[in-house]
């Protein structure tokens, strides 16, 4: 997001700062750096290109070895922005390292820059709309489900976070069960990560989640069993359920000297066990290390063998196929399933997140999108702060275990293109904020968390932003009713479908991504399209009118003319005639024809490289076209409206009243 | 020879045939198997499922030149061929006894590999009514002429008919663009001094700054250093004052002197002062062969190391450098002064690429559906690519000659990928580059056969059979092949040429492995949009010629004040 400098709080300025071009080393220009208490700025001299760069995005600094041009430091941010920077002076250097450390490095949630004065949020949220987060509760989600029923129920045994700090306050159980067989099973597994309801097939098989049993070599629990059984139970239509465990078998064996471990078959009746072995955290995080150095390497020739090395599209595939497994046991086989890993807050909320938007069409909608984030990883304690690095803690803990998830739902965007209403800009936005800190939505690791920061009331929420964006994040392509946006999706997991993720891992390197964006102009068509639609109904009004003025004139007094197939107004003609005859001449005048004529231009621009105001786009880039002149602008222009020759199209907000409709319902 | 003697069972009953297809319920492959009888006829053979009452009949009909492997699998229990095809897919076919196989294999073996033109499937399969002469001559040197030099009078260059009946050089067209100054008695010099006759010649004109491409072959040294005046002079005149001449030689620098002991060579610096020799290397066409080998192994037997053996086929390393050195060229002649003379050995394949793609980047003509066409027709077909030699068999085969090299399969990937990149700029769609594709290898028409023209008038291609052009523009079938997004685009286009910007054709080389269905539906729904879009704009047009009529109307009828007008 960027802001005006005049508005920032700018703390020190450096000059003399060449930036390095990325596909060429040879290639550098010459700039100025502006630190402020958010952002490092770069703006170079010539072309006035702006580069914003938020503290809470830096994922390293590294000084690299002194040249003749000055010192270089390169950037690295955690949405995949590489910056060298070469500074002239070694004491300016120094400078910008400690600066950065100091603000880039938050230890308390309370510095995170949520918890700041916005004013450019504000402005842009406060009036339109207000705490929207608060409509998440993740009873109208179970009601959506046809919940609670004769089988499942809502318990309110965690309403203080008693049984487990990490899961929300409300859960939904089998309806059989009695709460100390709860409290009993909640005792028996890791960090009392019960299993409970996460997803009901309308053919009444679930999708439960929990952590591992505490198990050990030979430990069991009765009442942990016996939940099982209730939950095996709920559903009619099979005699034994899944129990899938998605570490490798070797992980799951060596937690069972430390107490933990995995389910006996034979302790529990009628369950079949299966491990699916997606690795744990800090492989994928070493992958993803790997990953990032070879979509760095540009110039890279052997950039497929690396590719295959880096084994990220491998955990990808892992991923993905489990969560095929469990749809196919649901919605196939009409069989329960309860998933777990180790604490069931990882490779558990992927998977099941990945299986229920494979099973049911609404979470390919925007809105149910955002319920399920909600419910799978919000509610249900992805540790996001500590996965994300959000405070200057533990390396250990982080992981790109989100960015996986979200990177499945785009490979399934790529092979189902009109089964989402939200695009791959949605995903690339997304993945960014969740870094960002900028909202509180992603804050903090649970929901008590969340509650004793009062994020709701703290902090906006990326899911209002998002909403006041909405446009930039419509799939064009999206056909609702059709065979593939109303079904099961069922992805081909052959590693020749799965794609490298460039416009992620290469977003802001213009040379690599394709000048002339396929859905970008299918956009602009179907925005263009919605445009002309209200401006050609404007249009048959004018004509309308007129028509009527020349009869008015051209008909004797006393004459009644029905008037009744024009929709907007009706008038009777009467004595009063010459009067009314008069305030409607006034109500229309040449001036006023003539610039309706204008307001809008029939052919918009498809691409462009830059904005008018020579602001160059990346690949997920908010770009609008003004609806008088057809041209291309940027995010800032069409937030501020810095330039007012421009319209942004007033179909915009019907367009969002229609959206809000479609959610509602 | 009689197509019959080489038939000796016309038909086998009982057989088995497996394919895979798609269930697109549950996006999986499955092995398909059918129970029927097999036909054999001149050209086709032909599989006829049993009939029965539950399931409709089913045909199978499989062009015997679209076979480009046969691997018989003969055991006690089972007599099996499997038949690969040109276009990836892959029958197994089970006989009921050995003896069926084997005389279906004989006959099939003989058949897919018939070299005599005149029994090609063009000459048979098509009514004469359909032949439409236009489609034949849709290229002329002359349209291309008067595009490049709109201003004969003042232009530099002439067409010359040296090879009229084609004895100067056989693979070359009748009538060739020279520099104006060059009589055809230094053009035969010059051709007996360039490997299979081929002197330089005008390949395109970029009007914008005057520069332009040559092509020609390599140059014929010899060990005894020979040179050739009239050669050096054709150069020499070519090359307006201001502009830096590039020999783009298409071999590696290392390579040059093995080039020379065998009587070819390269334009040394002291003859062509003028012109500054660069080296860069381009895989072969033999060498090509074996990477799209490689690359369509890696795509049917994928299940471990796909990346790595996609790398290992080196395919995209050949994409790569065909986009990398045609930027170069587009580069030099848009923003600079270069003129380019392109050549490698012979200057029937890499050349041809080269230049094509070129002149893709640089002119915004060829980016139309019948641009695109004419490029086809005037730097493969007329320049004398050896089609009927280089698609004689496709990824699973190749001949003992080993000509085979798919060059032109190069090219379409290169032009995909610019499509890709560019998804504006290109009138034709990728649907059109699969449908070359497939007539490359085996075609009802006859665009395709031969060699070179010469080849195609002995042949009587124009008046034996039909043109790949005249299907294509059939109204029908034009319509599947245009990119509904398409919007002239002037500018030179400048491709991205990092293998993160490149991707595998799955809609080609995967085409019998993945479930296109997602995206015909993805495509349907945006020619519904831009249609959608149409009808707004002319209702909207409509409605504003209404209002200013109207407008008009009020303000003669003193309805409408018009003081500000």
């Amino acid at each position: 997001m960027k802001l005006d400098l005049e508005e920032s709080n700018v703390i020190t300025k450096i000059e003399n700062v060449q930036l390095e071009d990325r596909s060429n080393s040879k290639i550098k220009t010459a700039g100025l750096l502006y630190l402020t208490i958010s952002h490092l700025v770069f703006i170079e001299t010539n072309s006035k290109r702006e580069i914003w760069i938020y503290y809470s995005l830096i994922n390293s600094i590294e000084k690299l070895p002194l040249s003749i041009n000055g010192s270089p430091i390169l950037i690295r941010t955690k949405h995949f922005l590489n910056c060298l920077f070469i500074i002239s002076k070694e004491r300016d250097c120094q400078t910008l390292v400690q600066v950065l450390n100091q603000y880039s490095r938050p230890t308390k949630y309370h510095e995170l820059l949520c918890f700041r004065e916005n004013s450019h949020l504000k402005k842009l949220l406060d009036s339109t709309h207000k705490n929207n987060q608060q409509i998440y509760h993740l009873e109208s989600e179970y009601a959506r489900m046809g919940l609670p029923n004769n089988k499942w129920t809502m318990t309110n045994l965690n309403s203080d976070y008693q049984i487990c700090d990490t899961y929300p306050n409300v859960l939904f159980v089998p309806a059989s069960v009695e709460d100390k067989i709860l409290q009993s099973s909640a005792n028996f597994r890791s960090r009392g990560r019960l299993p409970v309801l996460s997803y009901l097939h309308p053919n009444g098989a679930s999708l439960t989640r929990c952590s591992q049993p505490l198990s050990g070599f030979n430990g069991r629990c009765d009442e942990d069993e016996q939940l099982l059984q209730h939950i095996l139970m709920t559903n009619e239509n099979s005699k034994f359920m899944y129990v899938v465990d998605t570490r490798p078998k070797i992980n799951a064996m060596a937690n069972k000297a430390q107490g933990k471990g995995y389910e006996n078959e034979t302790n529990y009746k009628n369950i079949q066990f299966h491990f699916i072995g997606i690795e744990n955290i800090h492989v994928m995080r070493n992958s993803l290390d790997k990953l990032v150095k070879c979509a760095d390497s540009s110039s890279n020739s052997s950039f497929l063998t690396e590719l295959e090395k880096t084994e990220w599209l491998k955990h990808i595939k892992a991923i993905i196929d489990t969560s095929v497994f469990l749809v196919e046991a649901i919605n196939d086989q009409n069989t329960s399933v309860l998933v777990h890993c180790s604490d069931g807050w990882d490779r558990t909320a992927q998977t099941c997140a990945l299986a229920s938007l494979l099973l049911d069409p609404y979470y390919r909608s925007i809105h149910g999108f955002q319920v399920l984030i909600e419910k799978e990883w919000l509610l249900f304690g992805h540790k996001f702060s500590h996965r994300c690095g959000h405070l200057f803690e533990n390396d250990k803990e982080i992981s790109p275990i989100f960015s996986q998830f979200l990177e499945c739902v785009w490979q399934l965007q790529l092979q189902f293109p009109c089964a989402f209403e939200f695009n791959e800009t949605y995903l690339i936005k997304l993945h960014e904020h969740v870094y960002s800190c900028q909202f509180g939505t992603f804050i903090g690791n649970c929901q008590k968390e969340r509650n004793d920061l009062k994020i709701n009331e703290l902090t906006y929420s990326l899911w209002d932003y998002f909403q006041s964006k909405i446009y930039d994040f419509i799939n064009p392509l999206y056909i609702p009713n059709s065979f593939y946006s109303n079904s099961v999706l069922r992805p081909d997991t052959r590693i020749f479908s799965l794609k490298f993720w460039r416009s992620l891992y290469n977003r802001f390197d213009s040379a690599i991504n394709p000048s002339e964006k396929l859905i970008d102009s299918v956009s602009m068509l179907s925005y263009n399209t919605s445009s002309l639609q209200e401006y050609s109904k404007l249009l048959e009004k004018r004509c309308a009118q007129l028509k009527k003025l020349i009869q008015l004139n051209k008909n004797d007094e006393n004459v009644l003319i029905d008037l009744s197939e024009d929709d907007f107004e009706k008038i009777e003609i009467s004595d009063k005639n010459e009067n009314e005859k008069k305030s409607f001449e006034k109500k229309l005048t040449l001036d006023e024809i003539s610039i309706d004529f204008n307001s809008i231009d029939l052919n918009w621009k498809s691409t462009r490289k830059n904005c008018v105001c020579y602001e160059p786009f990346d690949f997920a880039s908010s770009k609008l076209n003004c609806s008088r002149c057809g041209e291309i602008l940027c995010e800032r222009c069409v937030e501020n409206g810095k330039y007012v020759s421009h319209s942004i199209s007033p179909h915009l907000e019907q367009f969002n009243f229609e959206l809000a409709k479609s959610n509602g319902s | 020879m009689d197509f019959m003697d080489l038939i000796e069972m016309p038909r086998v009953d009982n057989v088995k045939v497996y394919r895979q297809i798609q269930n697109y319920e549950l996006n999986q492959l499955v092995t398909q198997k059918l129970f029927g009888s097999l036909n054999l006829t001149s050209h086709h053979l032909i599989f006829i499922t049993q009939t029965d009452l539950q399931k409709p009949r089913e045909e199978i009909w499989i062009v015997h030149s679209s076979i480009d492997s046969l691997e018989k699998n003969v055991t006690e229990a089972k007599f099996q061929l499997m038949i690969k095809c040109k276009n990836f897919q892959i029958y197994f076919v089970d006989f009921p006894t050995a003896y069926c196989c084997n005389s279906i294999h004989k006959s099939l073996e003989s058949l897919s590999n018939l070299t005599t033109e005149n029994m090609k499937l063009p000459f048979f399969c098509q009514t004469i009514s359909k032949i439409n002469q236009e489609d034949w001559n849709f290229y002329s040197i002359e349209k291309s002429y008067k595009r490049f030099f709109p201003n004969e009078d003042s232009s530099e260059w002439r067409i010359s008919e040296i090879n009229n009946d084609f004895k100067i050089s056989p693979s070359y067209p009748k009538k060739v663009i020279v520099p104006k100054n060059i009589d055809d008695q230094a053009l035969i010099k010059s051709s007996q001094f360039r490997s299979m006759g081929r002197f330089p010649i005008l390949s395109y004109y970029h009007k914008k700054t005057n520069s332009f491409i040559l092509r020609s072959s390599q140059p014929l040294l010899g060990s005894n250093n020979k040179r050739c005046k009239e050669d050096e002079l054709i150069l020499k005149c070519a090359l307006p004052k201001g502009k830096q001449g590039y020999v783009y030689d298409l071999r590696d620098a290392s390579i040059l002197k093995t080039a020379v002991s065998k009587g070819g060579g390269y334009e040394t610096e002291v003859n062509y002062p003028l012109w500054k020799r660069i080296n860069k290397h381009m895989d072969r066409f033999d060498q090509l062969h074996i990477s799209y080998s490689k690359l369509i192994d890696a795509c049917i037997n994928s299940s471990t190391q796909f990346f790595y053996k996609l790398d290992t086929s080196a395919w995209f390393y050949n994409i790569r450098q065909a986009l990398y050195l045609s930027f170069l060229i587009a580069d030099e002649i848009h923003n600079k002064n270069g003129c380019f003379l392109i050549h490698g050995w012979d200057g029937l394949d890499n050349t041809l690429l080269i230049s094509s793609l070129a002149q893709i980047l640089l002119d915004p003509e060829s980016r139309t559906l019948d641009g695109f066409i004419d490029l086809i027709e005037r730097e493969w077909l007329h320049a004398g690519h050896p089609f009927s030699k280089r698609y004689f068999k496709s990824a699973f085969g190749i001949t003992p000659q080993k000509q085979e090299g798919p060059v032109f399969v190069l090219f379409l990937d290169c032009v995909r990928q610019l499509c890709e990149q560019f998804c504006l700029s290109f009138e034709f769609n990728e649907d059109f580059l699969i449908m070359l594709f497939d007539n490359l290898y085996t075609s009802e028409y006859g665009t395709f056969l031969g060699n070179n023209q010469n080849e195609r008038e002995q042949l009587l291609v124009s008046s034996r059979t039909v043109s790949l052009w005249t299907y294509v523009k059939n109204e029908e079938n034009i319509k599947k092949f245009i990119n509904p997004l398409y919007k002239i685009n002037d500018d030179v286009i400048w491709p991205s040429i990092f293998t993160q910007s490149l991707s595998l054709w799955s809609n080609l080389f995967l085409r019998f492995q993945i479930n296109s269905k997602p995206n015909d539906e993805a495509k349907k729904e945006i020619v519904k949009l831009v249609e959608t879009n149409l009808q707004v704009k002319i209702k909207v047009e409509k409605l504003r010629n209404e209002l200013l009529e109207l407008q008009k109307e009020a303000i003669d009828a003193g309805v409408l004040n018009s003081e500000n007008y």
